[in-house]
């Protein structure tokens, strides 16, 4: 009798199979379109969670659960179609060992993003299981605890890297940094790495492993750190760094770091100072964008000898600003932006991406209420605009003076027009 | 202006700018050059073509999206933004209408009208369980008894995470 019904319930999920291969109009779609609209719902999953009523499939992007598992306890045939996509379970962020597993062979021989954010999380379970992968993984993010860091970068050194592009590495502490980037980083070898980006460690190497980096973030260093790191890094495009520079800390200037291919820099929650420092020891393309965020403007030195050593070269050429934007966001900040177009961008916020903006310059400054004797914002920035204005000789200035927008100060508006007619 | 023949034998004139949104059709013209020949489509109807040429007219002018933009992006960023408040209306129609026009996205070669219908169906899924997915396309279960104990034993661990 039992056998009886067991064929006879073989036969209904039989049936029920080829039923779901007709009757649902979805089931019209062909394996690569489903699939692609798998690939849509994991990414807007893992990416940007949802809110389920029912917590069993709720997404934890922390917590361990694959972003597609949902999908597979449809059906046969989309449990299928979703197993048998490697990428679809590439995306690594799970701390579940059981998980973990699944991810690391559902997605075969794919290469993996592997992302950890150990706020919420502990690395200790599932490290070593994710780096025995670390020649398949081709985008990684990890941020160690200090005490945990010398394990850290044991296992980092323990194998290759062919096929890692981005390396994102930072440590949770409190001091200023301590940690090195071991020379030994995947044995040396990662001929495709292009874009790093390391925090509260001093990425202080000589290996030949950063030389093909295109993109480079740095924070919470030092400037001999940087620089040592900037001399091995020749074809480097973007640089982006927070400069953490003590009083002391000051380098002799020995040859300036030639950055030929440097497309943009920007320096961020830096002291004017420091700026200067940094920019002493550069040799920059003349079109790169450049763009400061000044956490203080106290001199010495002043803005005219930042731009002294911005651009320092024997000819005198350089990008020649077509176009101003002054704007006051909110008391005590204060952005400036040059521009070699005269186009105006509507986004008034600073922002360094900006194809159309050749330097950006954003500080903090307390206004006159706080202290009297000192010149106003305003002045600073006609300051800035005078010394650029002059530096350009003729050039600089045709007449856009629509482009200056500094919302609530006419009488600035009117001074600087006067003066920039006056000098161009 | 190109001469297109639908399923049902409903002809339709449309001006070239628009239709070449259509990769297909763009190298199908490209091929045979200036023609006042009709080009048959034999998978598409003329209600699902009509609203084909009123996404293609929406977007007329703006660049096609490059094979490799998707290949490009952080890793960690979405690939793609969210659908567009125009397409969101345009993209909403019944069931039987959504995929007829992702089909004939496909068919035609127009990533951008694809993706929408993609992305509209990863949007109907979004938030739900195995069971409302079901019903929402009249699926039914079809697990084999050895499918339904894997299944449990990941519903299991998805609960012990």
């Amino acid at each position: 009798m039992s056998h009886i019904f067991a064929a006879l319930t073989e036969s209904m999920r039989v049936l029920r199979f080829c039923r779901n291969g007709r009757v649902p109009i979805i089931s019209r779609l062909p394996d690569e379109i489903l699939l692609t609209i798998f690939k849509h719902f994991e990414e807007e999953k893992r990416l940007n969670g949802y809110d389920s009523h029912d917590d069993e499939y709720a997404s934890d992007v922390t917590g361990g659960v694959p972003a597609c598992l949902v999908v597979t306890h449809v059906c046969r045939h989309w449990r299928k179609v979703a197993l048998e996509c490697p990428t679809l379970w590439t995306f690594i962020s799970s701390t579940s060992l059981l998980w973990l597993d699944v991810m690391l062979e559902r997605s075969q021989k794919a290469p993996l993003v592997v992302t950890y954010n150990p706020f919420s999380i502990s690395l200790d379970n599932c490290l070593e299981k994710v780096l025995l992968h670390l020649p398949r993984i081709k985008y990684l993010e990890l941020r160690a605890h200090s005490y945990n860091v010398g394990r850290v970068m044991n296992l980092l050194s323990s194998q290759p890297a062919p096929m890692l592009e981005t390396f994102k590495f930072s440590v949770e502490c409190n001091l200023l940094p301590t940690v090195s980037i071991s020379n030994t980083i995947f044995q040396g070898q990662a001929p495709l790495l292009r874009h790093l980006d390391v925090d509260y460690c001093n990425p202080r190497w000589s290996s030949c492993i950063f030389g093909g980096l295109r993109a480079l973030c740095v924070r919470k260093t030092s400037l001999p750190d940087i620089l040592s790191t900037l001399r091995c890094t020749p074809v480097l495009e973007q640089f982006m760094l927070q400069l953490q520079l003590p009083e002391s800390d000051q380098s002799t200037l020995i040859d300036r770091v030639p950055l030929t291919r440097l497309k943009n820099i920007v320096l961020d929650g830096t002291s004017l100072q420091n700026a200067v420092s940094l920019f002493e020891q550069l040799a920059l393309p003349v079109d790169v964008k450049i763009a400061l965020q000044l956490s203080s403007i106290e001199g010495p030195p002043t803005f005219a000898d930042f731009f002294s050593v911005m651009n320092k070269h024997p000819d005198g050429s350089g990008p020649v600003f077509r176009s101003l934007r002054a704007i006051k966001f909110k008391p005590w900040r204060f952005s400036v932006q040059f521009s070699t177009s005269m186009e105006i961008n509507s986004d008034y916020s600073w922002n360094p991406q900006d194809d159309d903006i050749r330097l950006s310059i954003q500080f903090y400054y307390e206004d006159d209420e706080v202290r009297p004797n000192g010149p106003s914002a305003e002045n600073i920035i006609f300051d800035i605009c005078n010394i650029i204005a002059q530096r350009k000789r003729r050039t600089f200035f045709s007449g856009e003076f629509e482009s200056i927008n500094v919302e609530g100060c006419p009488d600035f508006i009117e001074g600087l027009t006067a003066a920039l007619r006056i000098e161009g | 202006m190109v001469h297109l023949v639908t399923s049902d034998n409903v002809e339709f004139v449309v001006d070239k700018e628009v239709v070449e949104r259509s990769v297909l059709i763009k190298n199908m013209l490209e091929d045979v050059g200036e023609t006042d020949q009709s080009i048959p489509l034999a998978n598409v109807s003329s209600a699902v073509l009509r609203k084909v040429i009123e996404y293609c007219e929406h977007h007329r002018g703006e660049p096609l999206p490059s094979a490799d933009a998707d290949q490009n992006q952080d890793e960690t960023r979405k690939r793609t933004t969210d659908i567009s408040e125009w397409d969101q209306k345009f993209i909403t129609v019944d069931q039987e209408m959504l995929f007829e026009i992702i089909l004939a996205a496909n068919y035609l070669d127009i990533k951008s009208l694809l993706d929408v219908g993609c992305k509209t169906v990863a949007n109907m899924i979004k938030g739900k369980t195995p069971d409302e997915i079901r019903r929402l396309f009249n699926i039914v279960n079809d697990f084999t008894p050895e499918e339904e104990a894997q299944i449990k034993k990941e519903n299991e661990w998805a609960e012990d995470r």
